[in-house]
Order: structure tokens, then sequence, then C-alpha cells
């Protein structure tokens, strides 16, 4: 295989005579095979005239159009003149063609810098911030409306959404709820079994899951189940027009869209999680059978002395507010898509982060909230 | 692009018999593109142009009949030397069909980082070049997303000749476009045909732009199935007998 320098050496040949450099072009050009930079061949060499001559060229494609572009261009900063006479009349055409387009070169068209790139992405959060604001306040005034002409509501597509996002989602909080009980069961088992206190496992279990777990874990597996198939499927249907076709009938895609998913969520998230505290309790149950030896009744009974009214309140009360931030976070990351295929995979992605974001600010915030009123 | 010479003709095709499921829609369809040429292949919505289009370009294999390009048979080739063949190729899709998480220079990029060994500077510069050729110098950095539907087209077209085709295949390429684009963009293709030398295929129903750049053309019809009328555009308007090539080009009927 012939080295680098001879196989440049087999395109183009450059010589200096005065201050006249001629450029001859031999062989066969092709992006396939390795070319010659104009940097290369010119070398240290200042021509104030550089002449091309094709005479010996076989074939040639859009590598002997970058090359002879750059000699073009190095020609222009330098002040040299470039004869290109000696070139296929096409290849000519080609540059003349380029070169005048350039010319007329929209300048509006660059990229900002990393200060206004910055500046811009600040903004952006402003926007998108009041977009929440914005959205939610639409939505209240959507359902406002929906109360005052029940009629016009989709019934039909808030059952077949509640479906989906509930019964659909049956197996799979199911089989998180438990074993989160179980692996919370185990690792109380441990430490308790230290003190004797084993019986202490069902409490423990009972009031975190009941409290805490259940509706976090239930809304979680739907942030991401729901969240997502929301902004996917409101954001294809933007990126289709019919989003638009839906405005310009008069309907607010708010209320013909949004409600009924986010009125779904709200229903079948509470009742998701009571189911998710159960198959919890059970995973509890079972690890203390296995490990403690603690019999399924009695740990039953021990569940039943902790757990009080408010407790399990709490967590539905929790859970159908959880329904509604994923209802909220997938409509409005599907409704602000980007009209792309990106876009659209953007928007999924982004509704699932921020329904989770939304749940654990939520959580917290009701942490607080309970503690206040001693619930 | 100036290699290679077996033959004058840049498309023979020979009783061919396209369709899917072994339902053929288009049967014995025999025509010729000559090198260099603006060949049209037009007909009316449902008539099977965009099937003949998936037929030639080899992403369907005829049932029957023979496919030559530059001589070369497309048909009993083996894969490897189907794919270089392929390669000479360029296609431009009716929605310009660009990736839209890549840019525009990314789009041309792509094509050249699978096929040729030219350096990463190397293939951005080339599509620059290639962006400058259909008029979209400055654009190389905006998405598909940020342009408008003529843009994407012509930006279509400069992917389409990234790797130096010597056929472009464009699938309805005015559809969608006001007329001033339309013909803007026919405009383009003429040029890049007398600067390039590439054969044209069109797939197309504007009789606007068939009248005024098609070098010859075809027509094809469901009735039919097949080929119904071959020749130059402004002869078949002015004087075909055929009734539906005369409702095609909106010419009154004689009887």
């Amino acid at each position: 295989m012939p080295d680098a320098s001879e196989e440049v050496a087999s395109l183009v040949e450059a010589q200096l005579e005065g201050d006249q450099m001629s450029v001859v072009l031999k062989g066969r050009w092709s992006t396939s095979v390795r070319r010659p930079t104009w940097k290369a061949i010119r070398g240290e060499r200042w021509p104030a005239v550089v002449r091309f001559d094709a005479g010996a060229l076989q074939g040639w494609d859009s590598s002997l159009l970058l090359f002879v572009s750059e000699a073009e261009a190095w020609c222009a900063e330098a002040g040299a003149r470039c004869d290109k006479e000696g070139l296929d009349p096409r290849l000519r055409a080609m540059l003349a063609e380029i070169a005048a387009t350039r010319a007329k070169a929209n300048p509006s068209a660059s990229r900002p810098g990393v200060l206004a790139s910055i500046g811009i992405a600040g903004l952006d959060l402003v926007e998108r911030t009041k977009g929440i604001f914005g959205f939610v306040g639409s939505c209240v005034l959507g359902a406002v409306s929906a109360a005052r002409h029940p009629k016009r509501f989709r019934w039909r597509d808030c059952v077949a959404e509640m479906q989906q996002c509930g019964a659909m989602a049956l197996p799979i909080v199911g089989v998180i709820s438990l074993l989160v009980g179980l692996i919370m069961a185990y690792q109380a088992a441990v430490q308790l079994r230290q003190f004797g206190a084993d019986i202490y496992v069902a409490d423990l279990v009972g009031l975190s899951v009941v409290r805490e777990m259940g509706p976090m874990m239930a809304a979680v597996v739907l942030a991401g189940r729901t969240g997502a198939a929301f902004a996917a499927t409101l954001g294809n249907m933007k990126m289709n027009e019919e989003i638009d076709a839906l405005q310009t009938l008069g309907v607010s895609p708010v209320e013909f869209l949004v409600l009924p998913r986010m009125l779904a969520l709200g229903v079948m998230m509470p009742l998701l999680a009571m189911y998710a505290n159960l198959l919890g309790i059970l995973g509890g149950m079972y690890v203390s059978m296995a490990l403690l030896g603690i019999p399924p009744s009695a740990y039953w009974i021990e569940t039943q002395l902790t757990l009080d009214l408010s407790d399990i309140s709490t967590g539905l009360i929790k859970s159908a507010t959880f329904g509604l931030l994923i209802g909220i976070a997938g409509c409005l990351r599907g409704l602000e898509a980007d009209r792309s295929a990106a876009g659209v995979g953007r928007a999924a992605t982004s509704a699932v982060v921020t329904g989770i974001l939304f749940i654990i600010l939520a959580d917290a915030l009701y942490a607080v909230i309970f503690q206040i009123l001693g619930w | 692009m100036s290699e290679g010479n077996q033959s004058d003709l840049a498309i023979e095709a020979v009783g061919l018999d396209c369709g899917y499921d072994d339902v053929a829609l288009l049967r014995e369809v025999t025509f010729t593109v000559q090198r260099g040429e603006i060949f049209f292949i037009i007909g009316g919505s449902g008539s099977g142009k965009s099937t003949l289009l998936r037929h030639l370009l080899g992403l369907r294999i005829p049932m029957a009949g023979s496919l030559r390009y530059f001589g070369q048979d497309f048909l009993s080739q083996d894969p490897g030397e189907r794919r270089a063949l392929l390669r000479t190729f360029g296609v431009l899709y009716q929605g310009g069909a660009l990736w839209s998480s890549l840019s525009l220079s990314e789009n041309i990029a792509l094509p050249l980082e699978l096929h040729t060994d030219l350096s990463r500077r190397d293939r951005l510069a080339l599509a620059s070049l290639k962006l400058a050729q259909v008029g979209l110098s400055g654009f190389e950095e905006f998405y598909p997303a940020e342009i408008s539907g003529g843009m994407r087209k012509r930006a279509g077209l400069a992917r389409a000749l990234a790797l130096d085709p010597r056929i472009v295949f464009c699938d309805e390429p005015s559809a969608g476009l006001d007329p001033v684009t339309g013909r803007k963009l026919d405009e383009l293709v003429v040029r890049l045909r007398d600067t390039l030398g590439t054969t044209m295929v069109i797939v197309s129903h504007e009789v606007q732009s068939i009248l005024g750049i098609g070098d010859r053309l075809i027509m094809i019809d469901r009735e039919a199935r097949g080929i119904v009328a071959e020749g130059r555009p402004r002869e078949l308007a002015a004087r075909s007998e055929d009734a539906r090539v005369r409702e095609f080009f909106g010419v009154p009927a004689t009887r």
C-alpha cells in the first residue's frame, strides 16, 4: 500500500514559477480516497497567481470541489488571483453558484454565544414557570365551565382513560408495592429483632406504607406509565395539527383533552393507592411470618390497632393530589411539545421528570402541613 | 461524476411487474431514461407512481422484468454490488425526510460519514458547500423544525446530492409548496442537472412543473395498470389523442 504522500502526489502536483503556481490535477479524485489539502500543497509558498490544470484528470467528485474551494478561499484571503480556466466547466459553474449564494447568505442565521445561551435559558425557565401557572389556571377555568355544562364533558374519554391508567396499571403497581412492603419489613425485622420488638414490624410497615410509600409508589409508577403516555399522545396530536383543528372549532383543548385525563387520574390514583397499601401490608405480613414466625392474624390485629382513619385519609388526599399533578405535567408537556419526532420524545421525558419532581415537592409540603395540623 | 461510460442510458426498464403481495398494480412497464435527462413519472393519485418509484429504488423487488442502471443489471446482482449501485442514487423524499434531531449540516454529513473516508472537518465543509448549492448558505446550524417547508425540500435535495449521485429520484418535490416556491425548486432542479449532469427522475402530478422542466415523461394509470403515454410533455399536452392524457393536462376533450 502506498504511503500518504505518494497517494497525494498521484492526485496533484504544484510548481511555483516566479510568482505563479501551477496546480496540476491528475488521477481519479473521489471522496472514498484520501485527498490532499490545499494547506499541505501550498506549504510555505506565497504565489500571486494560482492556475489550475485539469488536463490529466481522469475523474472527480465532491472531493475536488472541496480542494478547489479551499484554494479559492485562501486566494481571496491572501489577495492572490485564482485562475480556474483549466477546470471542468461544470465544476466552475458549481463554484460560481456557491459563491453567489454565499454572498447573499442570511446574516441572521447564526447561533448565540455562551452568555446569550445562558440568558436565553434563563428567560426560557421563567416562561416555562409562567406556562405552568397559566396552564393550571386554564384547567381551573375549564373545570368550572365543565361543571356548569356537564353534558359537554367527554365522559367517554374519561372512562377510557380511567381504564388505561387505573385498571391496566394494577399488575405493575401491585408487584412494586408488594416488593416495597417485603423490603421494608425485612429491613425492620433485622433491626427490631435485636430488641425483641418483633411485632412492631407491623406498626412500622403499616404506618409507612399507608402514609408514604403506597401513594408514592403508585404515583411514581403512574408518572412513568401514564404521564409519559399523555405527553406523547398530546405531542403527536399537536404535530398532526389536531389541536389546531379543535381550536378552530371553538373547542378548548384543555376542556376536550386535558380535563378528562386529569379527572381520570385524580379518581384512579386514590384507588390505586389503597390497592398499593393493601399489597404493601401483605408483603410485610409475609416476611413477618416467614422470618419472625409472627402469625398473620396477630400481624393483622397489630396493623389495625396502629392505623387510624387519619393515617389512611392523609395518604388518600396526597394520592389524589399526585394524580392531578401527574396529569398537569403530562398534558402541559404534551401541549408545549415541539412539532417534531424529537420534540415529542423530549416532551415524554420531560413529563416524567416534571411529574416525579412535582410529586416529591407536594409530598414534602404535605408532610409540613399534616405536622402542623397534627394529623 | 465523469467516470464510467458503459451506456448512454441511465435507466432501462423492461417488462416490470410491480405490486404488493403478488398482486400486480402495474404490468409490463417498459421505459428508458437518457443520461442527464429530467424524466417525469406522472399519473393521478393512487395510480401507482410511488409504487413504481419504490420498485426502481430497490425497496421492493419487481415480480417480473429486468431493470438496468447505466447498463448494469440491478435485480440479479448480489447484495454487495447492488448496494454499491444504490450509493450512486440520491433520493428526495416527499416531506424532505430530514432527521429532525440533526442540524442541516449534520443531516448532509451523515451519508458522507457512512460512505466516505472524509474527515469530520471535510464532511462539514462539504455539507456547507452542498447547502450553498441549493441556496441555503448560512443555515448550517438550523434544525429541520426551524425552517420552512420549501427550505426543508431544498435541504433534502442537498442531502440527496451529498454522495455525488448519478441519478436523483424526487418524490413529489413541489407537493405542499406554493407556486412560486415550487417554481424555484424546479429551477434548482434544472440548474443542478445542468451543472452536475445528474439524471433526474421525478414523480409528480404538478402540470406546471411537468410542462416547465420535463424532457420526457411516462404517464401511468390505475385502470390500465401500466403506461398509457410516453413522450415529450408539451407535445403530449398539445397533440395526444388519449382522453386520459388530455384530462390530466386540462385540455378539453375533442369529442
